[in-house]
């Protein structure tokens, strides 16, 4: 009976999702996007670009109500292995008076979900979370109003306990079940539906264990790495020679010819799939998939040398740009024209790696002429539509289905592999998986990419300062890899304007001059946790240290004069006390201990705006660690990081720390270790050996300082932890050594060289 | 190459196969038996999702070729335990929330189980060192080591090693 109101009202619904409805909807709340967060193309990642079977003025997410009082709640957000699955289920749980273990979270599905965007920056419990909650709400509004209509007393008088609607005093009660059984509503939801009272709250607010973790702890099927179909064939690619670089004539365009012979000895292999740049091997069994790929002979033309990225603020300064003005204000220059202490600096921060421990992987089926494609993109309806355009097909005979996979952290390869398998797919008729082997993730994954930031800066007044600051962020959406391997995309780089992020520094300024200088992609590069910001803000809050030093003032003292937002003064104040910071200068009488080691601290903080400019702010937060530093080798150990966050209400406080724990180590990876390496081809770090990252005997002790949430609304949390990482540690490699590190990462090399530069300097 | 018959003791049970002897045993493992636990992750040793134990000790699936495996025992993430049976290594990581994305995790409990196997209980610094080549990149370290140090905790509390499930 759920078919006649979404047929009559979606007709393009496929039979799959009909399905669906028919087995568990009774009762659906609908509710549409604000449209403020409906952004242009070029601001970034759309948020609504993609696929929307699941319509939006019909149905956007909602609310479903089994016949048995179970509750399905869909969101289009995805658990990227952050707990947003379990967080989502306390919020329609508390709000529906039902057990957690109750709800089921259906996420990503295209069949099933509406399309909220991709889940990128931290923002599924800020963003998407709102409206669910919303319709959880009006859902048990309405339920309400049916059992005061069924049981003959007034809705005022009635109560909701564990799924049953009664008086409360022991008199006759309604299920959700039994309110919903018989019948179909579908409504649009209401903006003031009246929300349950947070002091109400049982399953909010609580450190909820995460409802995934036991079946990833005993081998259970969450994994799209792990989903098997009947008759699955593997498939390996052979990827083209200009590794992990997606402009340019090359792109598409170089692939000679291929010797099948090669591969003619491997027992099960079933096909040699070439399509321009596009080729795959494929094979019943993944072993002989594997060993295909490695003979297969093909003849590539020599692409194009990249240009040499070895020195990467000379390659950004020569990457063509658009200046785009973000904020100005008076006059810096004529503002610090007299100014003793103005100075200049120039940040870079390299090209690195997402990371991923598992390598992309996809699953492609044909059954009844609807394909499903499983995949573990973060944007699910995005990809929708890119399969949709690599197959020529209407996307109402696709089905996209998001399941769990490695830790992604932005844009990895995991919507390459879905459309490659989509591809093979349809191609060979038959069910194919898509697996990259780990050369390839390392390879072709969207790096985040490298960035310069120049600074002009100086204090104009008893708290105010005077700030120039341009950034340069060359990385786009990064098109899926077979739409350019086929020529059905421009191999010519989409500039995307998202360098904004964080760009406007948070202290008090009396002049300031902040552009973005948007331009297109040098390599293959995307959002990686952070975005612009972590960049832009290792620049910030190194500024800010560096100008606290030239006045020789205590680095947190000097911050908080140019603060003036209640919540972050408190927040930075509050982590200060717990790391037992004493206000002195940087770098004063640094002897080394008898170890030998250098010891120092350092502080940084910012809250990460994010989305399009001038973007929505997450969480504020501040991290002060402390660090060692051996003279002999450069080594640079973190030891202590204690790291506050203010996200407002917090949904799941445990699930926030392990996120905040996460942020930090991958933080302090990033800074102390990562860059990636080019050649005249590409990417040449290939494997984890090239690559190192951050390993448990170089684990710091964390502390992590909770602010109260105060009342205040839920911000995202997490990847705002990440922000100031950075910049902490080169203050505190400052007050260790009194060298100023200003590009990342701080190896063992690089901080060698700089001491002895600096010890050459002195002498 | 030629397939051959092999027969792979994998979690107590024979499992008479017919494959290539230089397969690796985690495609075996993962294709034929349709185990999810030990995790493709690189393929070259590097960063131990692909873990399993071998005759109790903890060896990387993704290099060995299958054909040594006859007559030995294989123990993967699903031969520790079950949900409603968990071995308390993965008890403890279920009560420290041991996992973010968890693809790693696999690795995470075999190299611990075979650490406590022959050293019940590690100091911090033992427990570090073991699990370095184990690589995590959501950086769920800090419970990951929580959940070690109950692990071996809870073995030296009860006096009974946790030997009584220990996979050999």
């Amino acid at each position: 009976m759920m078919d006649k109101p979404m047929t009559a009202a979606a007709p393009t619904v496929p039979n799959s999702r009909r399905a669906f409805l028919k087995g568990t909807g009774c009762l659906l709340v609908s509710f549409a996007l604000p449209l403020s967060v409906r952004r242009a193309m070029a601001a970034g990642p759309a948020m609504d670009a993609g696929s929307q079977l699941v319509s939006k003025n019909q149905v956007d997410s909602f609310i479903a109500i089994t016949a048995e009082g179970k509750v399905v709640a869909c969101n289009g957000h995805v658990d990227l292995g952050t707990g947003i699955r379990t967080a989502f289920s306390q919020i329609v749980a508390d709000e529906l008076y039902v057990p957690l273990e109750r709800v089921s979270m259906v996420l990503g599905d295209t069949d099933r979900t509406p399309n909220q965007g991709p889940t990128i920056a931290s923002a599924s419990v800020q963003s998407s979370a709102v409206p669910m909650r919303r319709a959880a709400a009006q859902a048990r509004q309405f339920l309400i109003q049916q059992a005061s209509r069924k049981l003959g007393i007034p809705a005022g008088a009635l109560t909701v306990s564990d799924g049953v609607v009664s008086d409360g005093n022991g008199g006759p009660g309604l299920t959700y079940g039994e309110l919903v059984a018989g019948e179909a509503f579908s409504m649009e939801l209401s903006e003031d539906a009246p929300l349950k009272d947070p002091e109400e709250y049982v399953l909010v607010g609580k450190p909820v264990p995460r409802v995934d973790i036991p079946a990833k702890l005993t081998g259970g099927l969450i994994y799209v790495h792990d989903m098997r179909v009947p008759g699955m064939l593997h498939a390996r690619i052979v990827r083209p020679p200009y590794r992990g670089r997606d402009g340019g004539e090359m792109v598409g365009n170089s692939f000679e010819s291929v010797d099948k012979d090669s591969v003619a000895h491997i027992d099960t292999l079933i096909d040699v799939v070439t399509i321009k740049d596009f080729v795959a091997v494929v094979a019943e069994r993944e072993e002989d998939a594997i060993s295909a790929a490695r003979a297969l002979k093909v003849s590539w033309k020599t692409p194009p040398p990249l240009q040499d990225l070895s020195n990467l603020a000379e390659a950004l300064r020569g990457n063509p740009d658009k200046v785009r003005p973000l904020e100005h204000k008076g006059d810096v220059d004529a503002a610090l024209k007299d100014v003793p202490g103005a100075l200049r600096a120039t940040y870079v921060w390299p090209y690195q790696m997402h990371g991923s421990i598992g390598p992309s992987c996809g699953l492609a089926d044909w059954k009844d002429d609807l394909l499903t494609v499983w995949t573990g993109s973060q944007n699910p309806h995005n990809l929708h539509s890119d399969i949709a355009g690599l197959l020529g097909l209407p996307e109402e005979s696709i089905r996209v289905v998001r399941m769990e996979a490695a830790g992604c952290y932005g844009r990895n390869c995991a919507d390459d592999a879905a459309a490659e398998a989509a591809l093979l797919a349809q191609h060979l008729g038959r069910p194919v998986r898509v697996q990259l082997m780990r050369e390839e993730e390392h390879g072709w994954e969207p790096k985040g990419t490298a960035q310069l930031m120049e600074v002009f800066g100086g204090v104009t007044g008893p708290n105010t300062l005077a700030y120039k600051f341009t950034t340069r962020y060359p990385s786009n959406g990064s098109p899926v890899l077979p739409l350019l391997m086929l020529g059905k995309q421009s191999n010519v780089p989409v500039v995307f304007e998202m360098g904004d992020r964080t760009a406007i520094p948070q202290y008090r300024c009396s002049d300031t001059s902040i552009d973005a200088l948007d331009m297109a992609p040098m390599v293959r590069a995307s959002w990686i946790r952070g975005v612009a910001a972590l960049p832009n803000v290792f620049a910030h809050e190194s500024f800010i240290d560096e100008l606290a030093a030239a006045e020789k003032a205590d680095p947190v003292e000097f911050r908080l004069r140019f603060m003036e937002d209640e919540r972050p003064i408190a927040l930075v104040k509050a982590v200060a006390e717990r790391a037992q910071w004493a206000p002195r200068p940087a770098h004063q009488n640094n002897e080394p201990k008898e170890n030998g080691l250098l010891h120092g601290r350092g502080f940084s903080q910012h809250r990460y705006v994010h989305g399009a400019f001038p973007g929505v702010g997450a969480s504020w937060c501040a991290w002060a660690v402390e660090v060692e530093v051996d003279p002999k080798t450069g080594y640079v150990r973190v030891r202590k990081a204690v790291v506050g966050q203010d996200c407002g209400m917090m949904i799941n406080p445990a699930g926030v720390t392990h996120q905040l724990h996460g942020n930090v180590i991958q933080a302090i990876s990033r800074t102390l270790k990562e860059s990636v390496s080019f050649d005249e081809n590409g990417v040449v770090d290939l494997e984890w050996g090239a690559y190192p990252i951050l390993t448990f005997p170089e684990v710091p002790d964390i502390d992590v300082v909770l602010m109260p949430a105060q009342g205040n609304p839920p911000l995202g949390a997490g990847e705002s932890a990440s922000v100031p990482g950075a910049a902490a540690i080169a203050n505190a490699i400052f007050d260790a050594t009194g060298i100023r590190l200003r590009e990342a990462p701080f190896t063992p090399e690089r901080v060698k060289a700089a001491l002895s530069a600096h010890r050459e300097g002195e002498t | 190459m030629p397939t051959e018959k092999i027969t792979l003791n994998v979690n107590g049970a024979d499992h008479a196969l017919v494959v290539r002897p230089d397969a690796p045993l985690l495609y075996v493992l993962r294709n034929d038996l349709e185990l999810n636990g030990p995790k493709f992750g690189c393929g070259l040793g590097e960063c131990g999702a692909c873990s399993v134990l071998v005759d109790g000790k903890v060896a990387r699936s993704c290099l060995m070729p299958v054909s040594g495996m006859a007559g030995r025992k294989i123990t993967t993430l699903e031969g520790l335990g079950s949900v409603d049976a968990p071995d308390p290594i993965q008890q403890a990581f279920i009560e420290n929330q041991a996992a973010q994305c968890g693809y790693c995790i696999n690795g995470m409990v075999m190299a611990t189980r075979a650490l406590l196997n022959r050293n019940p209980s590690p100091s911090d610094d033992e427990i570090r060192r073991e699990l370095a080549f184990n690589l995590c990149r959501c950086g769920t370290h800090m419970e990951i080591l929580a959940a070690v140090r109950q692990a071996a905790g809870g073995t030296e509390q009860a006096g009974t090693p946790s030997t009584s499930k220990q996979p050999t």
